[in-house]
């Protein structure tokens, strides 16, 4: 009898054929091909009789999907025939089959048998047509994740600009399909998919900027810059706040960074010889926590330089005008207060960063400057950012006018006082000219005020005064140093630029740094040169080596290398000497006679800080500087904390106990009872258990017999 | 007294009435309650006759959605209970055959992909018994959808369903030869055969990895089956012979209209079918040519004819005996005459005096000249068993048609 070829593995279930497939595409083939066509024809079914069970369908989309790559030309037309499928009937899908669509596309992009553009060409349209929320969902998501995938190893720049201009494209549409009309009906407006294709566009851009896939780049913020324009709301305020928001993170990523300065070193060696205490314990932790994230930090890619996203506008002139008349003095545009206050935050902050002239605006915030308005300090401080010194005083006047009628007078609270003192004081200090010196001498009157706020506010306008123009205040106001420089002062004009900084800034400082270390040199540099070399070495002009890798010590270094190390810094103990002795003529300018290295530089960023810390210990507490942001908190000043309620008391101290354990030895922590009868017994006070006592020693005789045979008894019962 | 009383009473009404906090306004005296709400008026009698019948027609509707939902029942003896059920009610209610018969096609023929075998058996029977001796013109608009499910059946991953799907795929192509128009074969004719390539095991194109032996001896009875539907399938599709019976009468003169001299469009008898123009395949999503000749239908399956040959031979030499002694299965007999009756419908094509195909003449040819070798062993071994000589016969039958078109 012949033997039968084996026959072979015949695949029962579509997981099972797919293992088989994927190890022998070749031998399987007509069984792909009987899959195939099978999916064809469930398809043509499904698409006369759509049903809810989708289970087979699904199936046989990812069992194809997975192993087409092996027959590319049975299945060249898979991709498309799913998108055209998708982008025809996507509505009308239950959700699994779409996010099963969505999927096998996917897997179809990673296995590069679809390029991405042309997947993210298929998925935008449907954001913007797709009535479900969760499929909207799973877009996003995936859109989102091929943006970064793409971009991960390098930037993918022709990918990036195909979906920057699908994300315009969206923002755009969804401004068009918006009407704006007012409902009078309590109703709950429902946002067309349209109008909502737009959020979803806003929110990518935010997101992918945010992972510093996109920051920086100008095409993004310009998307944004359409966003803050569309007449639809929730776009709008999204696009604002991204302008609003993405400035600030920068900074506050900074802030941590200084706030982590701490010397840990220092507290590591605390810690082994003070009292060991929950709270020094926690201090520890907490730095070390941080510790952990400025590692990780330093890890992570070095990431592009993070401009602010109103820098790379394009044209911030055009965009503040539009913002002005599209959203604030639109009479088709209705806002809520709050919202309009946002947007008045960007146009001003816009107008303060790249010193813009929307003169329109002036006028129109003339009506919100009375005390009675609600978040009124927001509006003084939006005020103070739209000022800067190129706008011209006839404009300003009369804002600053208005706001010492109405709020610098008698019969208003302190507070108003000082608010309005201090928004003064800001505008003067972007805009001075917008003063006259009668309201000057006016408001400087305050500066004897029983109320603390005024007094501060009144001292601070008087402090900016003495800087800018000392002849406006009256005499006894001007200080001494202001009076005397009186005389030879350039006063500032019209049209000058405030606080330009003259060569490089802090040159003096670094000059009076060499110069005195010039002096400890050359009094050390006889018996410890050691000292001196290092120095010099940091101080000084020795070469472009970075600073660092001079300083690192590296323990596998070669006896050689160091040897040339040494040498090389016996070389450069020369220079510095020939150096000191030039340094010994006195010159006026240091920038005019040498080089700086970047070893100077970077002292010389030490010293100005240094220099700024010392200020702010020592000197005025405040200083002008023109920041484009100012927040509503200065303009209110220090306030005065009311004094609370039972309940606040009550939440203040409940506040305080949240997250602390109780007080109390800690000895029974793990015995929650209390101490057993005859220990109490114990500790009794005599005098109260006296009469036991006594009942048990008076006893006759004969009692005392016949309890003790009543004992002796019991422990015989209770042996036997 | 009396006196004081009637003037108390006197100066009550005149005197003022003090309002209380928290108490309702005193009413007045005259004051008419109109809280109330008008009510229906119910007459329980009213409607006693026909609720009965109501009722009766209600209860039947009922139990046929029922019998309806039941067929998507989880537990497979369920289905099948539930289907024999409905075969009999609809049988029992004829109105109902004509009223959704549309319905009825859409909800069964899902249950040609049935995992039970039992569904599938009492399917077949429900097909056979009820849904195929409806009126071909209500038939007509669904048979499509049975195709569909039959083609997704002939290419479904479980042997068994794939084994059973020609049985209803006959069922359709009986109900296509007496009564059907044509047009509903061309529109399924390419994907059919498609499915029955990867069903045979014939492939289309050469880059697949062939297999030596076609048949499993286990299934001999399936695949005889299978070939005998092809077979059917394709003489129904290209045989010119068969073309006559398919096409339906063209145009009925009796009309009524006709006596009252009114015009009548000559095609109106066709019009008068719910699926006239379906061979024009206007609203379906994939795109057919517009085949609906025999001669156009021989082109589209081009393509497929080189397997088809392939597959024959193998099929013939796997199932005719050469030797006296070789063992021979029962179907045999049979595959052998379905072999012969498939390259007879073929030989007209393919010998064709306009058939350019060069390839596919030397491919027949050969496979012609092999049979005709074996036939001559056949003869001498198994002249005398009653089957084998049946096939000599149409062999003889077929070579001398064979001879005529080669002398043409």
């Amino acid at each position: 009898m012949v033997k039968r070829r084996t026959a072979a593995v015949l695949p029962i279930n579509l997981p099972h054929l797919q293992h088989l497939v994927k190890k022998d595409p070749k031998s399987y083939r007509d069984e792909f091909l009987q899959q195939w066509n099978h999916y064809e024809t469930v398809r043509e079914i499904f698409l006369i009789q759509p049903s809810n069970d989708v289970t087979e369908f699904n199936s046989l989309i990812d069992f194809i999907a997975q192993t087409c790559n092996h027959y590319t030309d049975i299945t060249k037309d898979f991709s498309k025939e799913l998108m055209d499928l998708l982008l025809k009937n996507h509505d009308q899908f239950p959700f699994e089959l779409s996010e099963k669509i969505v999927q096998a596309l996917v897997l179809l992009k990673n296995k590069s048998a679809l390029s991405p553009i042309a997947l993210l060409q298929c998925f935008f349209p449907l954001f913007s047509s797709n009535p479900s929320r969760t499929f909207r969902e799973l877009l996003y998501e995936q859109v989102s994740l091929a943006v970064r995938n793409a971009n991960k190893k390098a930037k993918d720049d022709k990918l990036n600009k195909a979906v920057q201009a699908a994300l315009f494209t969206l923002v755009e549409t969804s401004d068009t399909a918006s009407v704006t009309h007012t409902d009078y009906s309590n109703k709950k407006h429902e946002y067309s998919p349209n109008e909502l294709s737009g959020m979803w566009a806003v929110k990518m851009v935010q997101d992918l900027w945010k992972r510093n896939i996109w920051s920086g780049d100008a095409r993004a913020v310009n998307i944004m810059k359409t966003a803050a324009l569309s007449n639809n709301t929730k776009v709008m305020l999204s696009g604002v706040y991204f302008f609003l928001g993405a400035d600030t993170q920068g900074e506050e990523e900074e802030g941590s960074d200084e706030e982590e300065d701490t010397d840990v070193g220092r507290l590591k060696h605390q810690s082994t010889i003070n009292k060991k205490t929950r709270s020094r314990e926690t201090q520890i932790e907490r730095i070390r926590a941080r510790m952990k994230k400025k590692e990780k930090g330093k890890l992570a890619p070095p990431t592009n330089v993070n401009f602010p996203a109103l820098q790379l506008l394009y044209d911030p002139q055009g965009f503040a005008e539009e913002l002005f008349e599209k959203q604030l003095v639109n009479s088709k545009r209705s806002l809520s207060m709050e919202h309009k206050l946002v947007v008045l935050r960007l146009l001003t902050r816009l107008i303060g960063n790249h010193k813009l002239t929307v003169l329109g605006l002036y006028s129109y915030m003339m009506k919100y400057l009375t005390p009675y308005q609600r978040d009124v300090t927001q509006f003084l401080a939006c005020l103070a950012q739209a000022s800067h010194e190129f706008i011209p005083p006839d404009v300003l006047e009369p804002l600053i006018r208005k706001i010492a009628d109405e709020f610098v007078t008698t019969g208003v609270a302190n507070e108003v006082v000082c608010a309005g003192i201090n928004a003064i004081r800001e505008v003067c200090a972007r805009s001075p000219f917008a003063m006259t010196a009668d309201l000057l001498q006016d408001l400087t009157e305050y500066k004897s005020s029983k109320d603390k706020g005024v007094t501060m506010a009144s001292r601070g306008l008087i402090s900016l005064y003495r800087e800018v123009a000392p002849d406006m205040l009256k005499k006894k106001d001007r200080g001494k140093v202001a009076s005397m420089e009186l005389k030879d002062r350039i006063p500032i004009r019209f049209g000058e630029e405030l606080n330009v900084v003259h060569g490089i800034e802090g040159l003096e400082l670094l000059e009076k740094y060499k110069n005195e270390i010039k002096d400890d040199g050359n009094e050390e540099d006889d018996d410890k040169w050691e000292v001196a070399d290092n120095d010099s070495d940091s101080g000084e002009s020795e070469g472009w080596v970075n600073l660092k890798s001079d300083d690192d010590i590296d323990i596998s270094d070669s006896e050689e290398e160091s040897n040339d190390k040494i040498n090389t810094e016996g070389t450069s103990e020369d220079k510095a000497k020939s150096e000191d002795n030039e340094n010994k003529q006195e010159a006026s300018n240091l920038a005019a006679r040498s080089i700086l290295t970047p070893a100077d530089l970077e002292k010389l960023g030490e010293l100005r800080e240094k220099a700024n810390v010392d200020r702010l210990v020592h000197g005025p507490k405040r200083v002008h500087d023109n920041d484009a942001v100012v927040d509503a908190y200065d303009i209110e000043g220090p306030r005065k904390r009311m004094k609370d309620d039972r309940e606040g008391r009550l939440a203040r101290v409940m506040e305080g106990r949240e997250g602390r354990e109780k007080y109390g030895s800690k000895s029974n922590q793990f015995n929650p009872t209390s101490l057993s009868n005859k220990r109490k017994q114990k500790t009794k006070n005599f005098m109260m258990i006296k009469h036991k006592v006594k009942g048990k020693a008076g006893r006759s005789l004969m009692q005392k017999r016949k309890s003790l045979r009543d004992h002796i008894d019991r422990e015989k019962k209770r042996i036997k | 007294m009396g006196k004081s009383k009637k003037a108390k009473a006197k100066r009550a009404d005149f005197n003022k009435q003090k309002l209380k906090v928290g108490k309702s306004k005193q009413l007045p005296n005259n004051f008419t309650d109109t809280s109330f709400r008008s009510k229906t008026l119910v007459l329980p009698t009213q409607a006693t006759i026909e609720k009965e019948e109501f009722t009766h027609d209600a209860k039947d509707r009922a139990q046929f959605s029922h019998l309806i939902g039941m067929l998507k029942h989880h537990n497979a003896s369920q289905r099948q209970e539930s289907l024999d059920k409905l075969s009999h009610y609809v049988l029992s209610h004829p109105g109902l055959l004509t009223t959704s018969t549309s319905l009825l096609a859409k909800v069964t023929s899902p249950l040609i992909l049935d995992e039970s075998a039992q569904v599938r058996e009492s399917l077949y029977q429900f097909f056979l018994k009820v849904m195929f001796t409806i009126d071909p013109n209500l038939l007509e608009p669904n048979v499509g959808i049975m195709f569909l499910y039959t083609h997704s059946g002939m290419t479904h991953i479980t042997p068994s369903i794939r084994n059973d799907s020609t049985r209803y795929l006959s069922l359709i192509l009986k109900a296509c030869r007496n009564k059907l128009s044509s047009s509903v074969l061309s529109l399924h004719w390419r994907k059919t055969l498609e499915c029955f390539s990867s069903l045979l095991g014939w492939s289309t194109d050469s880059a697949s990895v062939k297999r030596t032996s076609v048949f499993s001896k286990k299934s001999t009875t399936n695949l005889i089956r299978h070939i005998s539907v092809c077979n059917e399938f394709l003489h129904l599709g290209i045989d010119p012979n068969c073309q006559s019976k398919t096409a339906r009468s063209a145009i009925h003169l009796d009309y009524p209209y006709m006596e009252q001299n009114i015009v009548v469009h000559p095609q109106y008898d066709q019009l008068r079918t719910p699926s006239s123009f379906s061979y024009l395949s206007l609203f379906s999503a994939s795109k057919h040519d517009l085949v609906d000749n025999p001669q156009f239908r021989f082109q589209n399956m081009l393509p497929f004819i080189p397997g088809l040959l392939d597959f024959t031979r193998d099929a013939w030499s796997d199932a005719c005996p050469i030797v006296k002694d070789f063992r021979t299965g029962s179907g045999s007999s049979k595959i052998c005459q379905t072999v012969l009756s498939i390259l007879d419908v073929l030989v007209n094509y393919i010998l064709a005096s306009s058939f350019e195909e060069d390839h596919l003449k030397k491919q027949f040819m050969k496979i012609f000249e092999k049979i005709d070798r074996e036939s001559g062993l056949l003869q001498a071994n198994f002249a005398a068993e009653q089957e084998w000589k049946s096939i000599i016969n149409q062999f003889e039958r077929f070579k001398k048609k064979v001879d005529d078109l080669e002398e043409e």
